[in-house]
């Protein structure tokens, strides 16, 4: 089930709201729990039975690693967890790609596992791992009660994309939660807000993408190549940054407080800066759980620039099990490295740019093409598609149907990219007349509603809607 | 005194706190309330409501209650949401009013008719076609006369370039070399887009008098051509096939199918197997009227084999003096086949999209030289000819 259906708008969640709210206070971790596993069992109920596994060791482990505290018992609790889970994630995601790596370095022809990704394994895997390192840390009491320690793992708002939610962050919500009308009412806002970047522009972003894609690449044109580029850029922004608001919504409504994962990142003035907007809860996590384990950058120089570029090859290889994945966290890695470097050199200069329009250029520029990396996992697939988009494919500039799309797609590749940024929120018109317009109390209602109505209508007509980080 | 003075000083207290409390509490429970209320009644009614078996509009059977299969239930709700065409219809109207999109699911409007967009020339496709042509006329007798006719889709009549990327006289340049082994008909000289209907890609059956001539002349027949002996069947709420695919403000539009006596009393086989055999009098299905596809009418849609002859009375005392025409075609000929009945015995319609030349041969057993053999395929065939079986 994905929040952007018919199934979970006008049915799971109704009921699982209206469950959660008759129930009595002691029990709402209960039903948000069962609630969640019968969520997670609609879409994937073969490997209900691993994220199950999951919980139950690492509840067990928890209780051990508080126990042993500054004992020897606790450390080796604390690596259990860690293992079986790393494991888990291991074995269902990456086993075929580390057979498919070591056929080809021996040059054997070892047989594929027939498994598939259990949905959000990448996800709650993390969650968990975070639970009992922040025991281990004393960033928070081990659960004594298995269900609230489920409830904060199987969490359906944020179980299957995120943002991965730190425990030491929720750990006072899962015993007290405030109920309060207007956080409930920013939460249906935020919702609805994510459910329409993700029904009303991913998805026709990613419409124009499959178009333009099918024609074959005996139509491409060096302009038809950007525009993918760029479609994808878009929808996957809105696509992931809408499933988190719908996360963060969600969480408003049954009391939950989820921290923020996207911040305006295409107006990163930096890549460094960028992937401080980017999907945050994933990089504070390596950050906290990986970069400053191994040392940070409070260490040599040669040992500073290992862990940069490891914490940046487990990113690119968290995304995906493919060479293109490993490529791409490598490439931002490095660019970060530079970037870090050139700062340094730089004299005082804080910027690498010194005009803001060629900062954001620049910026935009390695996102894009960051993502051309990201989105085409065939290697050399990707190596036509960068020559093309650069002119070495022997393409033409552009073709009538490059135009065409990009004729019509042009308005909403437009609002894509204002939307994208918070230009609107920052000008005068918007903030004096439209702002006022839409921040009423009653319009704002309507427009909300509307806009499910709309979301709806766009539902029901379509059949392409995938969510993009469902393979993790 | 002293607790008077107190209570009017709670009472106060109160009253500052509400009015210094911005939030007011009411009204976002309120609206809380409405939202969960208003997703609940819309699931409930969609529950309660009966399911509709088929959507006319889109001509397809409608997902039903006893059909799920273990987690499908949204393809279910998708189906049987309340307002479905109304809302398709919206969605097409943000896409086409607001967002300014050229096409919804690769339908465009042009000129008041509905069109499909076209791929590009496939080079290939059409290089596999007519090597497909010279095998299937090698299946047949050394002396059969044989006509390809080619039907260009009616977005080669459209006057506006912005959506045309098919070049047609390219294809007509590629298929040349068949011209040396069969008579090759390009029918675009002779249809305009008032031919075809609005809302789909099919030609109307009361413009097909040129094309018609135009086949019975390439077999070298000279047969008297009898224009005005049919009546006029008028249908007025047909649905295109394009109508169907893309929620746009498209109107209903009439179909007109011709009858005479001898359309009445034809006798109309359908071959579903080597032994197995439907047989109706009449060409035309008035049932299909109305229904999913109401161009079905003309000789019951999309079948393998289709055979239809005159009456026993109409047809000639002599069995060798008998006309017979084969048409290997797709569904365009399925209107034309009945206009060709004045001029054949028995005509016999072949759709090699669902059976094999082989067993559609095996089928038909022996054929004549005399027996004239129609290829009669639309250009969008011709650029996907993988839909043709082998």
């Amino acid at each position: 089930m994905v929040f952007s259906s018919l199934s979970f708008l006008y049915y799971f969640l109704p009921i699982i709201l209206i469950a959660y709210y008759v129930a009595p206070k002691k029990f709402r971790n209960a039903v948000l729990c069962v609630g969640s596993l019968l969520f997670y069992s609609v879409g994937e109920p073969r490997y209900i039975f691993v994220l199950l596994l999951s919980i139950v060791i690492d509840y067990s482990l928890s209780l051990v690693i508080e126990k042993y505290r500054h004992q020897s018992y606790a450390k080796v609790a604390l690596l259990t967890s860690v293992i079986m889970n790393l494991s888990l994630l291991g074995f269902f995601k990456y086993v075929n790609f580390v057979l498919s790596a070591l056929s080809g370095i021996l040059d054997l022809s070892l047989p594929e596992v027939s498994v598939s990704l259990p949905i959000g394994i990448s996800f709650f895997t993390f969650q968990t791992m975070s639970y009992t390192i922040d025991i281990y840390r004393g960033k928070g009491k081990a659960r004594r009660n298995i269900i609230d320690m489920a409830m904060y793992v199987t969490s359906f708002p944020q179980l299957i994309a995120g943002p991965i939610v730190r425990y030491e962050s929720v750990a006072h919500e899962i015993d007290v939660r405030d109920y309060v009308a207007n956080v409930f009412s920013e939460g249906i806002k935020r919702f609805i807000e994510g459910l329409a970047k993700k029904v009303l522009l991913a998805n026709a972003f990613g419409e124009l993408y499959s178009i333009l894609e099918q024609q074959g690449f005996d139509s491409f044109s060096v302009m038809s190549l950007w525009l993918m580029a760029i479609a994808f850029t878009l929808q996957i922004y809105f696509d992931f940054s809408g499933y988190s608001d719908m996360a963060i919504g969600l969480g408003l409504m049954f009391g939950f407080h989820f921290p923020e994962n996207f911040n305006y990142p295409y107006m990163a003035t930096s890549i460094t800066d960028f992937w401080r907007r980017w999907h945050m809860s994933l990089g504070t996590w390596f950050r906290d759980y990986v970069y400053i384990p191994l040392g940070g950058n409070r260490v040599n120089k040669g040992r500073a620039l290992f862990n940069v570029l490891f914490v940046w090859f487990l990113t690119g290889l968290w995304h995906g099990a493919n060479w293109n994945y490993i490529l791409w966290g490598l490439y931002f890695g490095i660019i970060l490295v530079i970037e870090k470097h050139i700062k340094h050199l730089g004299k005082g200069n804080k910027e690498m740019f010194i005009m803001p329009f060629m900062r954001h250029f620049y910026v935009l520029f390695v996102i894009v093409i960051g993502f051309v990396i990201f989105k085409i996992e065939s290697l050399n697939v990707l190596s036509a598609y960068l020559k093309g988009m650069f002119g070495f494919g022997q393409l033409p500039l552009f073709t009538n149907q490059g135009l065409y799309y990009l004729d019509s797609y042009g308005l909403l590749l437009l609002v894509g990219i204002v939307l994208s940024t918070n230009l609107l929120k920052n000008i005068k018109l918007y903030d004096n007349f439209i702002g006022r317009l839409f921040n009423s109390f009653l319009s704002n209602f309507l427009v909300q509603i509307i806009a499910l109505f709309l979301i709806t209508a766009f539902l029901v007509d379509a059949s392409y809607n995938p969510f993009l980080y469902f393979r993790f | 005194m002293i607790s008077t003075k107190l209570i009017v000083k709670q009472k106060d207290k109160k009253k500052n706190k509400q009015k210094d409390n911005p939030i007011n509490n009411k009204r976002y429970k309120f609206k809380s309330m409405i939202f969960v209320l208003l997703l609940a009644i819309v699931g409930f009614v969609n529950m309660i409501v009966p399911d509709a078996a088929v959507s006319y509009s889109e001509r397809r059977l409608l997902k039903q209650w006893t059909q799920i299969e273990r987690d499908d239930f949204e393809s279910y709700f998708l189906d049987q949401f309340l307002m479905r065409d109304t809302l398709r219809q919206l969605k097409g109207w943000v896409d086409y009013t607001i967002f300014k999109k050229n096409d919804i699911h690769d339908i465009y409007v042009s000129g008041g008719h509905a069109f499909l967009m076209q791929k590009p020339l496939d080079t290939v496709s059409v290089e596999r076609f007519e090597k497909y042509i010279l095998d299937l006329k090698a299946l047949l007798p050394i002396e059969s006369q044989i006509t390809l006719g080619l039907i260009p889709d009616k977005s080669y009549y459209n006057v506006d370039a912005t959506y045309n990327f098919f070049d047609y006289q390219a294809m007509i340049n590629l298929l040349a070399p068949l011209a040396e082994q069969v008579t090759f008909l390009d029918l675009s000289e002779l249809l305009t887009l008032d031919d075809y209907y609005e809302t789909d890609l099919h030609w109307k059956q009361e413009a097909l008098n040129p094309v018609k001539e135009a086949i019975l002349s390439s077999f070298g027949h000279s047969f008297e051509v009898n224009h005005t002996s049919y009546q006029e069947q008028v249908f007025e709420e047909f649905y295109g096939g394009y109508f169907s695919r893309a929620p746009l403000a498209l109107s209903q539009e009439t179909l007109t199918y011709l009858t005479s006596t001898l359309t009445q009393e034809a006798q109309v086989t359908i071959v579903q197997g080597l032994n197995d055999k439907l047989e109706f009098t009449g060409v035309y299905n008035t049932e299909a009227l109305g229904k999913m596809d109401s161009y079905d009418v003309f000789l019951y849609g999309a079948q393998s084999i289709v055979s239809i002859k005159k009456p026993e009375s109409m047809l000639p005392n002599d069995s060798d003096a008998t006309n017979k025409l084969i048409i290997f075609r797709d569904s365009f000929a399925s209107s034309l086949a009945p206009l060709l009945l004045e001029q054949y015995d028995e005509i016999t319609l072949v759709d090699l999209r669902y059976i094999t030349p082989a067993l559609a041969l095996e089928i038909l057993g022996p054929i004549d030289a005399s027996v004239d053999i129609l290829m009669l395929y639309q250009s969008q065939i011709v650029n996907q000819s993988l839909l043709l079986k082998r």
